[in-house]
């Protein structure tokens, strides 16, 4: 208290100091425990994640336990880099689970040491796979331990290539399954694999190529959900594949192509959403044809079907035509739905469709529809009219108006006739946009059409 | 009950059979300073709010909280999150650790090593040759980098 200013200020700072550090190092990030610098750097892309190795000694290997690994190497000309570093993580990785692991990579001769990357992931209980190889100068074959990785349960294969499958397959707890551009190439091994996903929930089939195989069974008893891209480049073999789908559990099913293989689905009772996007192909009409048809009759219990025009013109070609009589009813078709196509009001087919859905709800035309303009004819097409129009269907709506002959004809009866409807909506093309006035004069001419149904309103949208 | 330490304190009370004037029990938090707990605390309470405020629309109550916690960071420096992180951490509020953490990964992604030793508060203690040596082994991960 007594000591003079001179030894008492010098304390002052000096303890003011010492705080100043002491608070410094406690609240530097750098200071968080290890496991919480760890989560964050779970949290980063994969290349962020280990630049940090480069920090400082204690940050060298505190990326090596990162779930996630991310390996999207693009461009050819770093690509001798890119290998060069993934091979470098995962020699450096620790022994803790991967949880997913993604490598898009060119193989070009490097086909061991991609296998050796895929087999290290599985090693360490990899969950969700998603692969995309491409430009193979050799040979290419994945780990066969794949095949039997228990823990996995998402697989996402781009392979353009043929995919050689081992004696043993059982993805124990595969759930949904992704592959595109491979080739299946034995009948035996291909069935196995699709015989042993008992837990898949989710399949999706684009633009794979069947070689040399006849016939395959796809039965997977938990699958929900199916869709097949057919690739129509490719194309050698004359009749194709037959593909067998067990629907037990199936609630979706989804179509593109032009049936260059046959598809069926059995067991079909769940099965509420099917889209069938066929495209014509004028070289094999009546294969496209017979195989639509059976296609569609698998589907008779659906709930929403949605086509293409293409697929109503198969089904009034040659000798399939002759087959609609016996076309089933369609129980539960509460939703009717067609692509941005062409679809012409008295096609046989359709209008067949619609005598066999007595449920029918409500229709959708995302394209035009067509309908010649000689009314007496016409008058004849929905005679006797469906039953669904007397009772169930409540909403019609077209996309894509344009307000020509052939359209308003085909306008004109659907309202005429469908005595139950709660609306009918028309949205004009698009290039109405500009032109306001002759907007306003299709809309007139619409609304001067008799309606068969007194509480029928016209929206316009 | 977000604060898992709080609720666990909680329920050693009610084993004691102490009987809990809920609103003024004192609860020793002795890893926490105040700055950091009332904006956790009012993180908390927000969170509970939009909650409550959008019972049934999930996508609504995410992007409101997004909102928010866009809002807050702007307001939160580099060095108290350090103190935020502890005492979620502390605190076991799983959902605030996660977002502090997710701001600190985004505060560095993409950024020059310089960067990211100032944003941490380290110094390289690297042998002369041996950053290089890491730089070359790992070349690919640095390409693209935001140099500061």
């Amino acid at each position: 208290m007594d000591g003079s200013g001179l030894t008492q200020q010098p304390k002052k700072p000096k303890l003011n100091e010492e705080l100043d550090v002491v608070d410094r190092n406690i609240k530097c990030l750098h200071n968080l425990p290890e496991e919480i610098l760890r989560y964050i750097l779970s949290l980063l892309p994969t290349k962020d994640a280990i630049r940090t190795s480069v920090l400082c000694k204690r940050w060298e290997y505190l990326w090596t336990s990162i779930p996630n690994l991310d390996f999207k190497g693009s461009e050819l000309a770093k690509r001798k880099h890119f290998m060069n570093f993934v091979e470098r993580v995962l020699l450096l990785r620790d022994s803790s689970d991967i949880k997913t692991f993604t490598l898009y990579c060119d193989v070009l001769r490097d086909a061991s040491h991609v296998s050796a990357w895929i087999s290290a992931a599985v090693r360490r209980n990899v969950q969700q796979l998603d692969i995309s190889l491409c430009n193979f100068r050799e040979p290419f074959s994945l780990p066969h331990s794949l095949f039997t990785c228990m823990t996995l349960t998402e697989l996402e294969l781009e392979m353009p290539c043929i995919l050689k499958l081992p004696p043993t397959i059982c993805f124990t707890n595969l759930k949904t399954l992704n592959f595109r551009f491979v080739t299946f190439s034995s009948e035996y091994l291909t069935q196995k694999l699709f015989s042993g996903l008992p837990v898949l929930e989710e399949l999706d089939l684009e633009y794979c190529n069947w070689v040399n195989i006849k016939v395959v069974i796809i039965s997977a008893p938990k699958l929900l959900y199916i869709g097949i891209t057919e690739d129509t480049e490719n194309q050698n073999d004359e009749k194709g594949c037959q593909v067998m789908i067990s629907g037990v559990s199936l609630n979706v099913f989804y179509y593109l192509g032009e049936f260059y293989n046959e598809y069926r689905v059995y067991n079909s009772s769940s099965l509420v959403d099917a889209s069938i996007f066929v495209d014509w192909s004028l070289q094999r009409q009546r294969q496209v044809a017979h195989r639509m048809y059976v296609l569609l009759t698998g589907f008779y219990r659906v709930k929403e079907l949605i086509l293409t025009d293409c697929a109503l013109e198969a089904l009034t070609y040659a000798e399939v035509v002759e087959l609609l009589p016996h076309l089933p009813i369609f129980k539960n078709l509460e939703y009717l739905g067609f692509d941005e196509s062409l679809v012409n009001l008295d096609n046989v087919a359709l209008l067949k469709i619609l005598q066999n859905s007595p449920r029918l709800k409500k229709m959708e035309f995302y394209g035009v529809i067509n309908l010649s303009s000689d009314d007496e004819r016409n008058d004849r097409i929905l005679d006797p009219v469906p039953p669904c129009f007397l009772s169930q269907l409540n909403c019609i709506k077209v996309y894509d108006y344009t307000g020509d002959k052939e359209e308003l004809s085909a306008v004109k009866i659907l309202l005429k006739n469908a005595v139950f409807l709660d609306k009918m909506v028309i949205t004009c093309s698009h290039h109405f946009a500009k032109d306001l006035e002759n907007l306003k004069k299709v809309h007139e001419q619409l609304l001067k059409l008799p309606r068969g149904s007194k509480h029928c309103e016209l929206v316009f949208d | 009950m977000k604060f898992c330490a709080v609720k666990q304190y909680f329920d050693d009370e009610n084993n004691n059979n102490i009987t809990s004037g809920a609103s003024t029990t004192m609860i020793p938090l002795p890893n926490v300073e105040s700055h950091p707990l009332a904006i956790l605390i009012t993180y908390c309470k927000k969170h509970l709010k939009i909650k409550a405020n959008n019972a049934d629309n999930k996508k609504e109550t995410e992007k409101e909280m997004e909102q928010y916690e866009q809002e807050l960071l702007k307001k939160v420096m580099p060095q108290e999150l350090t103190e935020l992180i502890l005492a979620a951490n502390y605190l076991n509020f799983k959902e605030a650790l996660d977002f502090f953490c997710r701001a600190v990964a985004s505060a560095i992604q993409n950024k020059s090593i310089e960067f990211v030793r100032k944003f941490f508060g380290l110094e390289s203690d690297f042998e002369l040759g041996e950053e290089e040596k890491l730089r070359e082994e790992f070349a690919w991960s640095f390409e693209g980098v935001d140099e500061d």
